[in-house]
């Protein structure tokens, strides 16, 4: 018979020689060769090869079992060790799983908040391929409301263009049903095919065709439970005031979800806006959407379309379309910039304060080695690999880790309300939405326990056992450098985000003060029905005969709440291009009741009967603009077609000084005032300031007995004006709150380090106390030690926060200057918070007995 | 003092019952005998390969043996650990099965 030697494949030998060593490696290929001789004289040769490979994955398989368990054994061993050493280090584990906890917390916190602003938008079906069209406009601004002719042009014109409607976020109209009236600001104007390309889902009713009938209204769950509880209600008839007409009810869809920027209560035909406003191409009256063939490359369609305000107002026209896409609408959204810069901003202080936490986490480790080398040197002696004490010190870095991930979500969960009311948000940590968040978490966790843990671990184990177990001495020192560096980093990080916290609240403050050029205080606006206006002298004369009220007067808007905009012509117009200027409609009274002082020439006054019809108050800015020295009595032509035309000329009567009708953010644009009526919509009353509630209470009965039935809709007008700078104060108060936490943070750090320092050099003190030093040379030791790496730290952080800040500050039209003192103010402050911190260990040993110093070993 | 898993105290006593002549082959054909079932190799050798690590059983090179074509035999002893512990073992089993009758017979009736 033929010797068939039969041995294992090289890499089976190779896999197996990571568990068992040689002697039994031996054993094995002995045993294995017998086996395959014996089987090979029952089975043949070749099968009995196979049976002994098949032995051979066996082996690997009972042996990576063994290790897997040997494994968690080893496992429980280091999860043992760790608790202990938690146990055993109380200051060092508590400051440790604080600070990682609260790093994380604030991590999941702004990671939700970013998740959900990036989300915007996103669950239209078609997001892709739908692009809202904004226009570039001469000056190279970007306005999004632009002319209503464009949609159905780019339909009509473009195979690519699959669908194309427009917007209108219609003014308010009372809406009634039956005896139940409501005020209602959420009304949207669009075309019957604006639930085709958006994907509003439908509760009742057909998205196709619910829109086809002029007098149809689409209308959400919310809104449908408001008017008609549990009534069905599909064919119910609504009554508008501000169109005088009854609506059927066609549709009903569920609540829009927080994060779409189209936000409407109600959907009707933007018809009604009348066919001359919306074929008109130079009027910029609001958005229009594009959905695009699938396939399109929006920069090519561009690139076609780029020439359509040539072709279709005259071929010097210099407005240029652009699309936008749909997604990207909530980010980007012209004349309230910073979005974009806010969730990146929020996203790097998400990863600053983590990172921070890490650096803590990894100084205090390095910091403590020296503690440690003797056990790192104990286990290496008994035979501990190298990698072996990594994957310990990783493992342990990365329970840690968990336990903060614990307490972090435990906190998050508590906290979530609170943010959520802060941001005007509903975020849920774990919801449908967020599974992504849960693997996120897991990763991170693992993530950060390996970056906190990383450093350490190579260190320590780099460590040669010899040398600690001879002299631990030689190891105190080392890692000394890193160290410094990383308290440099972390607070930068800090004096960056207190710089930044200063200006943004400096800038907040200057916002609030701004003299806006009219009066907002102690004014109410009042929303009234469109039957009352008639009656409004009546309602203003008796109003008057109270002490507490001081004027009256009605208006289409808030004067800082305008968003109209039209082109206008003039007498005199040296150039050919007409003005675009933003417009209101005002009653008698309207500037003296905002204290808008007149500088040439007189308000709208009733001895003038025309002034009604065919005169115009005009700001400083139009005025300056129209390029006339005295504009009174200039005519304008204000080419507005839902006036009738008499109404469409009107002279100028006064200059107004200038006045911020829009935020801030933009500079002051040419202003004209009409009178024309029907479109008041606002009763503004101003009051002495005294006995507000009595004389509210005054001014609804009152009312009340001109418009019985009507809801008494009344708002602040200071109220309203801070409204405009919420997501300014939502900065604001999250870098306070955020740059408090990273103080505390920083300081938790510096805090561990700075004891773990003082014991280290408890001898040296010792002996510098023996010699004759006093306590405050010593506290000055200590303390300079950290201090002048403070230092360094704010001159790393000046000039980048200097840098970032003022890019942000670059979003306001009207804004403050940057002033060194706010960085001289920050070096003290982090010096001061850092002396306090450090001082607590250096004074303390200062003050001890040097003898019980010398002796503590 | 953790118990031996079974297959540790086969082994073991495979070994003792084999006295000088236990090596990787004879070990398991003892385990075979003893169990009366056939053994995969990996459930033999990786609880050979733990025996050896807790420091229950040694092992001795034979020099080049004739039959071996070269290579040395690698021969199993007990430890003093080892024996130690087999002998807890004997101890435990005893008390396990302390005042247990006959069980095939126990059942059968």
């Amino acid at each position: 018979m033929k010797q068939n030697k039969f041995k294992l494949p090289q890499w089976i030998l190779f896999i197996l020689r990571r568990f068992a060593d040689e002697e039994i490696l031996a054993s094995i290929e002995e045993d294995l060769e017998v086996r395959c001789a014996k089987a090979s004289e029952k089975y043949g040769s070749l099968l009995a090869r196979f049976l002994c490979y098949v032995q051979g994955l066996s082996l690997i398989f009972s042996f990576s079992l063994e290790s897997f368990l040997w494994g968690i054994t080893m496992i429980r061993s280091y999860i043992k060790v760790a608790f202990r050493l938690i146990k055993q280090r109380k200051v060092y584990s508590f400051i440790n799983i604080l600070g990682l906890t609260i790093g994380m917390a604030c991590f999941l916190l702004i990671g939700l908040w970013v998740k959900d602003e990036l989300s915007f938008d996103r669950f239209h079906q078609k997001k892709d391929r739908i692009y809202r069209v904004l226009n570039r406009m001469p000056d190279d601004s970007i306005e999004f409301n632009i002319t209503y002719a464009l949609g159905p042009a780019l339909e009509a014109e473009y195979p690519e263009v699959e669908d194309a409607c427009r917007v209108c976020t219609w003014y308010g109209s009372h809406v009634r049903y039956q005896d139940r009236i409501y005020a209602e600001r959420n009304i949207y104007l669009s075309d019957p095919n604006f639930f085709k390309i958006f994907s509003f889902p439908f509760i009742k009713g057909n998205p196709e065709t619910a829109l086809s009938d002029q007098y149809s209204l689409v209308i959400t769950e919310q809104t449908a439970q408001k008017y008609f509880g549990k009534e069905d209600p599909l064919g119910k008839v609504l009554n508008l005031s501000q169109l005088n007409d009854d609506f059927t009810v066609t549709g009903v869809i569920e609540n829009i979800p927080m994060n779409s920027h189209l936000r409407f209560d109600f959907m009707g035909r933007i018809e009604f806006l009348g066919e001359e406003r919306l074929a008109r191409w130079e009027e910029w009256s609001g958005p229009n959407y594009v959905l695009l063939q699938p396939g399109i490359s929006p920069e090519e369609f561009e690139m076609k379309i780029a020439g359509i305000y040539k072709k279709n107002i005259s071929p010097d026209t210099t407005y240029v379309p652009e699309l936008q896409p749909l997604t990207r609408v909530h980010l980007d959204e012209p004349g309230r910039p910073g979005r974009v810069r806010k969730v990146t901003m929020f996203s790097a202080i998400a990863v600053f304060i983590l990172v921070m936490a890490c650096i803590n986490f990894m100084n205090l480790a390095t910091a403590q080695s020296s503690r440690r080398a003797l056990e790192v040197g104990m286990r290496k002696v008994i035979g501990a690999q190298r990698r072996q004490i990594i994957r310990q010190f990783l493992g342990e870095a990365v329970l840690i880790a968990f336990c903060a991930l614990i307490l972090a979500l435990i906190a998050v969960e508590i906290i979530l309300p609170y943010f959520n009311r802060f941001t005007g948000k509903s975020l849920a940590l774990l919801s449908d939405a967020n599974i992504s968040i849960v693997f996120t978490l897991l990763l991170i966790t693992i993530g950060t326990g390996i970056l906190a843990g990383i450093y350490p671990s190579l260190f320590l184990s780099s460590f040669r056992p010899a040398q600690i177990l001879k002299s631990r001495h030689s190891y105190k020192n080392r890692g000394g450098g890193t160290r410094k560096i990383l308290i440099v980093v972390q607070f930068s990080i800090s004096v960056g985000l207190i710089i930044s916290t200063l200006l943004v609240s400096q800038q907040l403050r200057y916002i609030q003060k701004k003299d806006l050029g009219l009066d907002r205080d102690h004014i109410i606006g009042l929303y009234v029905y469109p039957s009352f206006i008639p009656k409004f002298e009546t309602f203003k004369n008796s109003l008057l005969n109270q002490p507490e009220i001081k004027d009256v007067t009605s208006a289409a808007q808030p004067p800082f709440r305008v968003g109209e905009n039209i082109q206008i012509n003039w007498e005199g117009n040296q150039t050919d291009q007409m003005m675009s200027v933003d417009y209101t409609c005002v009653d008698y009274d309207f500037f003296k009741t905002f204290n808008m002082p007149i500088l040439r020439g007189r308000a709208f006054s009733k001895e003038y009967p025309t002034d009604e019809k065919t005169a115009c108050v005009i700001n400083e800015t139009a005025a300056q603009r129209m390029g006339i020295t005295n504009p009174i009595n200039t005519s304008i032509y204000m080419n507005h077609p839902a006036w009738p035309e008499s109404f469409r000329t009107a002279r100028v009567i006064g200059v107004v000084r200038d006045f911020h009708s829009r935020s801030l953010h933009t500079a002051i644009r040419p202003f004209v005032f009409r009178m024309y009526k029907p479109w008041h919509q606002y009763a503004f009353i101003k009051m002495d300031g005294s006995h507000i509630q009595k004389t509210l209470a005054k001014i609804k009965k009152d009312y009340k007995t001109f418009s019985p039935g009507i809801p008494f809709d009344y708002l602040f007008l200071d109220e309203l004006y801070n409204q405009q700078y919420t997501s300014e104060r939502q900065l604001g108060n999250l870098f306070n709150a955020f740059t408090f936490i990273s103080i505390a943070i920083a300081c938790l750090g510096l805090f561990g380090l700075a004891s773990y320092t003082v014991e280290q050099k408890t001898k040296e003190i010792g002996i510098r106390k023996v010699l004759g030093a006093s306590g405050p040379s010593i506290v000055a030791m200590t303390t300079w030690e950290f201090l002048k790496w403070i230092l360094v730290a704010n001159v790393i952080a000046w000039p980048v926060s200097y840098y970032v800040m003022s890019n942000w500050l670059q979003d306001f039209a009207y804004k403050i200057s940057i002033r060194p003192l706010v960085f001289v103010l920050t070096a003290i402050l982090t010096l001061v918070i850092a002396l306090l911190t450090v001082s607590y260990h250096s004074i303390k040993i200062a003050l001890s007995n040097p003898a019980g110093l010398l002796r503590y070993e | 003092m953790e118990v031996l898993s079974k297959i540790e105290e086969i082994l073991l006593l495979a070994i003792w019952k084999l006295k000088d002549n236990a090596y990787g082959i004879s070990i398991r054909e003892q385990v075979e005998r003893d169990t009366g079932v056939k053994w995969r190799s990996g459930a033999i050798y990786a609880p050979l390969n733990r025996l050896k690590k807790n420091g229950y059983v040694c092992t001795l090179k034979a020099e080049g043996s004739a039959e071996k074509g070269g290579r040395p035999r690698i021969y199993y002893q007990l430890t003093k650990l080892g024996k130690k512990k087999l002998a807890t073992t004997q101890d435990v089993n005893q008390s396990i099965w302390m005042g247990v009758p006959d069980l095939k017979k126990e059942f059968e009736s």
